[in-house]
């Protein structure tokens, strides 16, 4: 239903709305051009989907604009044209609408007081189960049509409407609330002097004074003009006014740039809300506009804005400026939009030209969110409507039975005389006695249910973030069952998965590399000495009021210094979050500033000093002195990293102008120099160049230029351009080669079902780490680096020590032995440094790209430092290029690369640094179980595709053996491209000789993904690319706007549905077919920017914690830490997963079974319609005697405990599966039903029904009945089925059952005294109740359903053990089948080797951890020894962080490899021999 | 098991984060309820528990089935079906025919068939028609009525108490309409008025049909079918006396049917009685004959108790005490209802009585079958658990870390 979803159609620029989407999908379907893997049964679809598609268009037609008043504006002819004047006196026309621009208001809430009602009601009755209940309860409530009351279906459905639609009132009140603080933010505009807002005169008269005051304060009075700055709200902004904004302040509507009091007119904007990305971008006012810097200028200035239509593309804007005939275009460049933060910029004056919905910000969001449905309830519904038509055939069924008995007896019987039925009461009649199969209570306790598990949710403490104080929150509880069937997780990248904060890690000076991790020790002091940290923290914080910058630096400075040497040198602190195999270097940066001490003028020391003395240079940072502290205002968070990691380093940039920047330089002895340098030139970063250049005079008048940028740009400049290609070539060789090997080993690695290998180099290492304890002295010698490894795993439970493999040809060089002692002068530690390599550049060159190429993998960023000094002549000459370059009109920027090009020639390498985007906390961890549970994870991100290669890198969303695929649409056709990445994994496949793909990445960026939906330059690459994605394990989504992260993960919402099955298919077994749920979508994401795509998707996560994050309000759940997704999918999804799958079946169940006997009894009542229940009873049956025993384990139920969810992430697979509920399962719980139902009945009627008993009348037989269905209901539900059974259950059994006989005794009495078809008074005091023949066959029934049941399981447990449960029937009908049933194990013991899982023999193949039955988990869990090791394994990654962690993690996991067939086949045996013998030639 | 509850105060400092002093305000609370840490009892069916179970089950079930079906072959009784008196047997003084043996079914202990086979209910059952006047107790109408007279022997006696059954077959009582066609108040005793009963569930049998404009006390369709056979106590042809059984309220009906029904407070000229009880009320409700007196009419009030089937019991006559001595017996029934017409069988039943009411065997059989399923399960349970040791449900020595496989990996 998609009643509210407001399908908003764009003009002219791309669309966000689903209702387009699916359109274009349509065409696709339509045109039948299908890829040769996507399989038939895609064309089936498409007959429904043209159907949809034109529903649609009609639905937008006559509901949209006839209801809704929601018109399409058509394109205006030339944009808005916004002539600029200091004030309007009169409001601005739009040429579309043909009246004032829209104001500035937004609106987040769905609906007014007028609209709330009628949308409501259509709402709620156009849910399938509410308008259900509506057509039976207004026909039950004639009279005598009903034969079971008249007002039992109409009142409870009216009350639980009626709740639901109050809950929504509120929410939307409390959006309307957030809409009116949002609208009352003030902005300060400019406004003629003497100006008062006519609303506050108004409110002033109704006694609202504060609002007056506070303004009237704020107005400022500009000097020798008629205008004033005024402050007003953003609300009251319109098209044309010109408004002021001061630092940090937030853009509050699209607005050109007049002024900015930056360097060229440049302001700072954060577009973080916007797209997500956090380096700060450079505005500039137009050259026309340069006039307008003062306010008289802008009101002498004629200018004539034109600008494009409103449009949510943030990544274009066409407009164009007319100053005095004089015409320039308007660019992104000059404009900014609403959401943004003025930042460095002190000030800046621009005027509005979009207003409230039609800002980009607001049209990139998804203003109308369906509400969104829980993807259970599809199947649910399907059942619903499979019970309707049961119901139908048996209101059918019976009106027929009636009519033959009408015929044959009826007219015949003298007593039943004139006592006929006319048809239509009967049917309608039976219709209504049976509609309670469909359980109105079902919808009904559902709420109830989730409202418990939305609680339970809310409180658990593995959830909470002690630091920010934050639990865990649902805000949308109607979807808690979708966490247990994620398919796909959309994570944004920055505040998702990353903290935002850039450190600089290692750096490459002359074919050596180096570990820095001072900030760490820093925080790790802090953390851990209290004492310590006051008194070494005390000189940073308690500085002299008097912010006096030399006195700040002294102090900084020193306390570099004083800290090193650093007394405890264990050498890896800090292990890569991607490769946590990895062998960090040994030597880190205070090593290095030692060796410079101690040997300063040794050839590497003065690289060393260069490299640092370059990080200090490049770079366009500029430090402020802020409470007494050097801090930096810097473009983006990497140049500040490097800035701060030269200071680290003892050189500090103290001051920086645009002609000189001044560094603090520590030496190693305490004492400190400073050193200016004059800027000569700053050839800026730009996108296309990826590098900057600076190039200062040295204070030895040397002419030195730097450069910093990417390799690929970096490398192609050296001196030794060619040396450094060749190197660079072999390293790559190298190393693909490695990659190759390393996959051919992962590729024999046993797999699960859905073609992942769970925990594969683990495997391997357990066999390696046996060998060495085993086997004697390993190979490879075990230095005291293992020690490190130690230090996190003490707390956990991993008895032996394992040491990871790893390539030792990649750390060889450094893998030196090292010693505490610092007694040489050198120590021994820096031999390596005498090495001639350091200066022989053809090795320098090898190894930095190695480097490189490690640290990508690793997951940091990497830039490569060049040098070169200039003579004198030479700047001269290129100054003079460049200075022209600078200065002309037209192509400058084209003209100042081309500048910056020739300069930047023939550098020498000084090194290469690498950044790490620090991940948030457990981020690989939670990744890894996530792809274990089978959940594929994209990463969309508005960053550069290389930034965000190297965070995939890290948080292992990409793997170091991926295959990495890059979509690029400048690269030319996609088909073509797609094309090849299918032949490429097609072929890879074939080669491997196996059925598991490699761990395949493709990365897309965001005009890629808009070029897909240009058929006309791509083909059907879009088609293809949609079928390409179930075979991608991850994708890596670049440069995307909000709108296109929405749009993405609608597509994928809507398209990725595993591959149907191309056999043929007759339409029976189509029909029978269960038909999986399409993989469901989660997005996570913190920011402004991400809540398009929050709504999108099936599930939206907000990041939570910190403040204003919108995303966490608006989010269906909102988790302070990413790592906490793994427990709420894998613990919470899965155990509410099943909750309410469970409930589903159950209330389904229950009603069958419930009234099945009533529907047998017709027989026996000539099918005339008479209840065998009584009407009391009935009416509160599913209210309180079978309302606990679905609620109670609904919401606390725990098949499989949290430990063995979050240690075997395998697991979730079975609700990705639906392995809750299915046609199979909904068919074997109503087979049951109708089984038990019928048993019931034929034991209480055979009992005590149609004998010569005491009391043989209607309500005696039914109220057996009744007595029988609900103590068995409630035996079943809460003590045979439920297997957590705590207190809770047991209460409510107790309650229940004990309540039925209150309700019985309570019955008998307060039954009006009188003749009744049902002879309740009394009745189970004297007649029934003291009659023995009445309770054996209640205890008849119940006990022959108990054995049945615990006779089923029983058997079922047997079977599981003998390996026969879930065969296919075909092998019942094997002798062999029954002698393993018979013989039960026997065979393993036989064999002598034990017993084993028979399936070996019996099913013919293994089954994975996922397809191991739950029984088999439970029983498993029951032992001590499973449960610790579970749950240390289920603790990892959780609570525990940093590499040791991690390194645990690992083995745990090892250790959690449960196999199947390990026990004795000799089939296993081989499997482990050739593993160990690879891991064997591995570690060679 | 009542969870503790406790919000996130000093307890906060159980888990480790002490150096905290100020309480966080959002934590949520470290409670076994709230954290779903609840103690449970998490039952896997292991070989011990199944095999317990079982046996326990099929002990009670298999005992208690067997009591249950002794005590169904101890009830003597013999049920008389005589739908096709009337038509069948010979009228007149002296002339009796054998009962049609299928017409009879009795259950007495072969034994005493044997001692006494002149006492075969079978093969010595006679019937007759006659035809006197008879008063019929609740309206004290006297009128010629045609009058079955059934003659059976009792090869044994019939332990006290024993129980007479009328047993109507084929009549549905349950039917849709009919269930609801009388009306509560009216059976009180209360003068409905007419505008209430015109029209009521009681329809068609509200106000009377030769539209005098009376209401038809009792009205509805349930009062105009009623049973309205009589059936005399068995006579004793041996010692010549009754072998008197009480038909009284309280003695049939169970108590506090009484109180459902009371003197009715109609005027005698509003009021009709249904067309059905005109062998009682030939010219209605007229100052020679009684008003039904409901309140004590037994007979009435069980039949007023609506019978679930369709083929059902009804008790008409019970003594307590007194066992029914072996010999022959005669019973004559006013035979007034018609169930020929739509295909109904009426018959007379006299039976003793055991906690479990009349005879039925099933009961025994179903506990018997249970027990025995459980039985047969337990044995098979027994013998793989027990004897043929399988290896266990989620063995954990058969998990990978607990595998001995270093002596494999030593060795290559």
């Amino acid at each position: 239903m998609r009643s509210f979803t407001r399908s908003t159609a764009e003009e002219g620029g791309a669309s966000v709305d689903n209702a387009s989407l699916e359109k274009g999908i349509n065409t696709f379907s339509k045109a039948g051009i299908l890829a040769p893997l996507r399989k038939t049964g895609t064309s089936a679809t498409t007959i429904p989907r043209s159907i949809k598609a034109s529903t649609q268009q009609l639905y937008r037609k006559y509901i949209l604009e006839l209801i809704f008043q929601e018109k399409e504006l058509p394109p205006s002819q030339d944009g808005r044209h916004i002539p600029l004047r200091p004030y309007h006196d009169k409001p601005l026309i739009d040429e579309r609408r043909g009246g004032a621009y829209i104001p500035n208001t937004i609106r987040t809430s769905r609906y007014t007081v007028y609209d709330f009602l009628p949308k409501q009601l259509f709402f709620q009755f156009s849910r399938l189960a509410n308008f259900y209940f509506l057509c039976v309860g207004v026909p039950q409530t004639i009279p005598g049509v009903s034969t079971t009351g008249n007002f039992t279906t109409i009142l409870p459905l009216l009350f639980f409407v009626l709740l639901t639609v109050v809950k929504e009132g509120y929410d939307d009140w409390k959006r309307h609330r957030l809409d009116k603080v949002e609208n009352a933010r003030s902005a300060t505009v400019l406004r003629p002097k003497g100006y008062v807002d006519s609303r506050h005169e108004w409110r002033t008269g109704f006694g609202l004074r504060r609002t007056k005051e506070k303004d009237t304060v704020m107005a400022e009075v500009i000097p020798e003009s008629d205008y004033q700055w005024h402050s007003t709200q953003w609300k009251d902004l319109k098209v044309g006014d010109v408004i002021k904004l001061s630092r940090d302040e937030d853009v509050p509507a699209d607005i050109v740039l007049l002024y900015a009091d930056g360097e060229n007119g440049m302001a700072y904007i954060e577009t973080m809300a916007l797209d997500g990305e956090t380096n700060l971008k450079n505005k500039q006012v137009s050259k026309a506009l340069q006039r307008c810097n003062t306010v008289q200028g802008i009101a002498n200035c004629q200018a004539m804005f034109v600008v494009e239509d409103p449009n949510p593309d943030l990544y274009r804007f066409d407009g164009r400026v007319t100053v005095d005939g004089e015409t320039l275009p308007l660019t992104l460049n000059e404009v900014v939009y609403r959401g943004c933060t003025l930042r460095n910029t002190t000030c800046a004056i621009g005027m509005v030209i979009n207003t409230g919905e039609e800002c980009k910000l607001r049209r990139n969001a998804n203003r109308h969110p369906k509400a969104k449905k829980p993807a259970m309830e599809k199947i649910a519904n399907k059942i619903v409507i499979s019970l309707v038509v049961v119901v139908i055939s048996l209101s059918v069924g019976c009106s027929m039975g009636y009519l033959i008995w009408k015929d044959a007896y009826e007219h015949k019987a003298w007593y039943l005389k004139h006592l006929g039925v006319e048809f239509q009461n009967i049917i309608i009649g039976f219709f209504i006695q049976f509609n309670n199969i469909i359980p109105l209570a079902l919808y009904v306790s559902l709420e109830i249910v989730k409202l418990g598990q939305m609680w339970m949710l809310n409180s658990d403490l593995e959830m909470y973030d002690k630091v920010s104080d934050t639990p865990a929150k649902c805000n949308t509880n109607t979807i808690l069952e979708n966490l247990g069937q994620i398919g796909y997780v959309f994570s944004d990248k920055t505040g998702t998965l990353t903290e935002n904060v850039m450190k600089f890690r290692k750096m490459s000076i002359a074919g050596t590399t180096w570990l820095h991790e001072m900030d760490i020790l820093k925080e790790q002091e802090e953390q851990g000495l209290t004492q310590t940290k006051t008194k070494e923290k005390e000189p940073k914080i308690m500085l002299e009021p008097t912010p006096e910058y030399d006195n700040a630096l002294t102090k900084t400075a020193t306390l570099v210094s004083v800290r090193s040497p650093n007394p405890r040198r264990s050498s890896s602190q800090w292990r890569s979050t991607g490769r946590p195999d990895h062998v960090q270097p040994e030597v880190t940066t205070e090593d290095l500033l030692e060796y410079i001490r101690l040997r300063p003028n040794a050839p590497f020391s003065r690289r060393a000093v260069q490299y640092i003395l370059a990080m200090a240079l490049c770079h366009t940072c500029l430090p402020e002195i802020r409470d007494g502290q050097i801090e930096f205002q810097a473009a983006s968070p990497d140049e500040l990293a490097l800035v701060k990691a030269a200071q680290e380093l003892g050189f500090l940039v103290v001051q920086r102008s645009s002609h000189t920047v001044t560094l603090r330089i520590s030496r190693g002895d305490g004492t400190e120099m400073e050193r200016t340098y004059q800027i000569l030139d700053v050839i800026e970063f730009s996108s296309k160049r990826k590098r900057m250049s600076i190039i200062v005079r040295c204070p030895d008048d040397r002419i030195w230029l730097i450069t910093k940028g990417a390799d690929s740009v970096i490398l192609p400049r050296l001196r030794m351009a060619q040396l450094a290609k060749q190197k660079a070539n072999e390293v790559r060789k190298s190393l693909e080669i490695e990659h190759e090997m390393q996959r051919r080993s992962e590729a024999r690695e046993p797999r699960n079902s859905f073609g992942g290998r769970p925990s594969l180099t683990i495997r391997r290492s357990i066999n390696l780490g046996r060998q060495n304890s085993v086997a004697g002295p390993s190979k490879r010698p075990v230095t005291n680096r293992s020690k490190s490894f130690e230090v996190g795993r003490m707390s956990l439970p991993a008895p032996e020590d394992r040491l990871r493999p790893h390539i030792t040809v990649r750390t060889a060089s450094y893998d030196v032995p090292y010693e505490d002692a610092v007694t040489a002068a050198v120590p021994d530690r820096f031999a390596f440094l005498d090495d001639p390599s350091v200066c022989d550049e053809g090795a320098i060159f090898t190894r930095c790209f190695k480097h490189i190429d490690d640290f990508a993998t690793e997951g940091l960023r990497t830039l490569l430092f060049a040098q070169r000094f200039l003579s004198e002549s030479e700047y001269k000459t290129w100054k003079k290029l460049y200075h022209d370059a600078e200065t002309s009109l037209v192509d400058r920027q084209e003209r100042i690369e081309a500048a910056g090009d020739v300069v930047e020639q023939t550098l020498d390498l000084i090194g290469a640094t690498a950044i790490e985007d620090k991940l948030q906390k457990g981020v690989p961890e939670t990744i890894e179980r996530l792809r274990r549970a089978n959940i594929k994870i994209w990463m969309l991100t508005g960053d550069k595709r290389e930034t965000a290669i190297n965070i995939a890198h890290s948080a292992r969303i990409c793997r170091p053996t991926s295959d990495i695929y890059i979509l690029d649409a400048v690269k030319g056709n996609l088909e073509a491209q797609i094309m090849d990445i299918i032949d490429e994994m097609n072929i890879r496949a074939e080669t491997m000789h196996t059925a598991i793909p490699n761990h395949t990445v493709v990365v897309i960026d965001g005009h890629t993904l808009a070029a897909l939906d240009e058929p006309e330059t791509h083909g059907n690459a879009k088609e293809l690319f949609y079928s390409l994605i179930p075979r991608i394990d991850s994708v890596i989504c670049c440069r995307a706007s909000p709108a296109q992260k929405a749009l993405l993960v609608t597509a994928i919402r809507n398209n990725a549905h595993q591959p149907i099955s191309a056999k043929k298919k007759s339409f029976i077994s189509y029909l029978l077919t269960p038909k999986r749920t399409p993989p469901l979508t989660l997005a996570i994401g913190d920011g402004a920017n991400d809540l398009a795509m929050l709504s999108a998707a099936h599930v939206g996560v907000g990041i939570s914690g910190r403040e204003g994050l919108q995303a966490a309000r608006v989010a269906d759940y909102a988790v302070a830490q990413f790592r906490f997704l793994s427990r709420l999918l894998l613990v919470h999804g899965r155990w509410n997963y099943a909750r309410t799958a469970k409930f589903i079946v159950a209330t389904f169940w229950k009603e069958m079974f419930f009234y099945l006997p009533t529907e047998m009894y017709q027989r026996y009542t000539g099918y005339t319609g008479t209840s065998l229940y009584e009407s009391w009873s009935l009416t509160v049956l599913n209210t309180l005697f079978t309302s606990l025993c679905v609620i109670v384990p609904g919401v606390w139920e725990q098949e499989l405990s949290a430990e063995t969810l979050m240690a075997v992430p395998e697991l979730y697979v079975w609700g990705q599966r639906d392995g809750g509920l299915n046609l199979r399962q909904y068919l074997g719980w109503m087979v049951v039903a109708v089984a038990q139902g019928v048993v019931v009945w034929w034991v209480c009627w055979g009992l005590y029904g149609g004998i010569a008993v005491k009391d043989n009348g209607l309500f005696a037989v039914g109220n057996l009945v009744f007595t029988v269905a609900i103590v068995w209901t409630n035996l079943k539900l809460l003590i045979l089925d439920t297997h957590h059974k705590t207190g809770l259950i047991l209460g409510a059994f107790g309650i229940t059952f004990g309540g039925w006989w209150i309700w019985q005794i309570f019955l008998a009495g307060a039954y009006a005294p009188g003749v009744w078809p049902y002879a309740v008074r009394g009745g189970f005091f004297t007649s029934f109740g003291p009659d023995p023949a009445w309770w054996v066959a209640l205890f008849a029934a119940v006990g022959l359903l108990t054995a049945a049941e615990l006779g089923y399981k029983s058997i079922k447990r047997n079977l599981i053990i003998s390996g026969l449960w879930r065969l296919g029937w075909r092998k019942w009908l094997q002798w062999e089948t029954w002698k393993g049933l018979l013989a039960l194990g026997r065979g393993g013991a036989a064999r002598g080797a034990g017993p084993m899982w028979a399936w070996d023999e019996a099913g013919g193949e293994g089954r994975n951890v996922e397809e191991w039955d739950v029984e088999l988990w439970q029983a498993l869990e029951r032992e001590e020894t499973v449960r610790q090791t579970l749950k240390g394994m289920s603790r990892i990654g959780h609570e525990g962080d940093g590499p040791e962690a991690e390194e645990a993690e690992e083995d745990e996991k090892e250790k959690g490899r449960v196999e199947e067939n390990s026990a004795s086949t000799t089939d296993c045996e081989r499997q482990g021999e050739s593993v160990v013998v690879e891991s064997v030639q591995t570690s060679k | 098991m009542a969870p503790r509850r406790r919000r996130g105060g000093p307890e906060g400092s159980q888990d480790g984060n002490s150096s905290e002093t100020d309480a966080p305000k959002n934590r949520p609370p470290n409670t076994a309820f709230r954290q779903q840490r609840m103690r449970a009892w998490q039952c896997v069916l292991t070989p011990k528990l199944i095999v317990s179970i079982f046996t326990v089950l099929a002990a009670i079930y298999l005992g208690f089935g067997a009591y249950l079906t002794y005590l169904a072959f101890t009830v003597r009784d013999i049920s008389i079906d005589y739908t096709d008196c009337l038509s069948v047997a010979p009228r007149g003084n002296g002339t009796k025919a054998p009962i049609p043996a299928d017409n009879i079914k009795s259950h007495f202990p072969s034994k005493a068939l044997e001692d006494r086979p002149s006492l075969d209910p079978k093969k010595m059952s006679t019937w007759h028609v006659e035809e006197r006047n008879v008063t019929f107790e609740w309206s004290g109408i006297t009128a010629p009525r045609n009058i079955c007279v059934i003659s059976f022997p009792i090869p044994d006696e019939l332990p006290a108490p024993v129980s007479f059954y009328y047993h109507l077959n084929n009549f549905y009582q349950n039917h849709r309409r009919y269930v609801n066609s009388f009306n509560a108040k009216q059976l009180l005793g209360d003068a409905v008025s007419k505008d209430v009963i015109d029209g009521s569930t009681c329809k068609p049998l509200d106000l009377d049909p030769r539209n005098t404009g009376k209401i038809i006390y009792p009205c509805g369709v349930v009062a105009n079918s009623m049973f309205n056979d009589t059936f005399s106590n068995p006579y004793n042809e041996q010692n010549s006396s009754d072998y008197v059984m009480s038909n009284k309220a309280g003695d049939i009906s169970w108590e506090g049917l009484k109180d459902l029904y009371g003197e009715t407070k109609y005027n005698r000229n509003d009021i009709v009685p249904p067309p059905n009880w005109e062998a009682a009320w030939p010219n209605g409700y007229t100052n020679d004959t009684k008003l039904p007196d409901l309140k004590n009419w037994a007979d009435f009030q069980n039949w007023m108790m609506l019978a679930a089937s369709p083929d059902f019991y009804k008790l008409v006559r019970k003594n307590e005490h007194e066992p029914m001595k072996a010999g022959n017996y005669r019973i004559e029934i006013v035979d007034n209802f018609n169930t020929t017409v739509y295909n109904g069988k009426k018959s007379i039943v006299l039976t003793t009585i055991t906690a479990m009411g009349a005879r039925n065997i099933w009961p025994g059989i179903i506990f018997l079958i249970v027990g025995g399923i459980c039985l047969i399960l337990d044995i098979y349970f027994v013998l793989s658990f027990f004897i043929w040791k399988p290896r266990k449900l989620g063995d954990p020595s058969y998990l990978s870390w607990n595998q001995p496989s270093a002596g494999q990996t030593g060795s290559t």
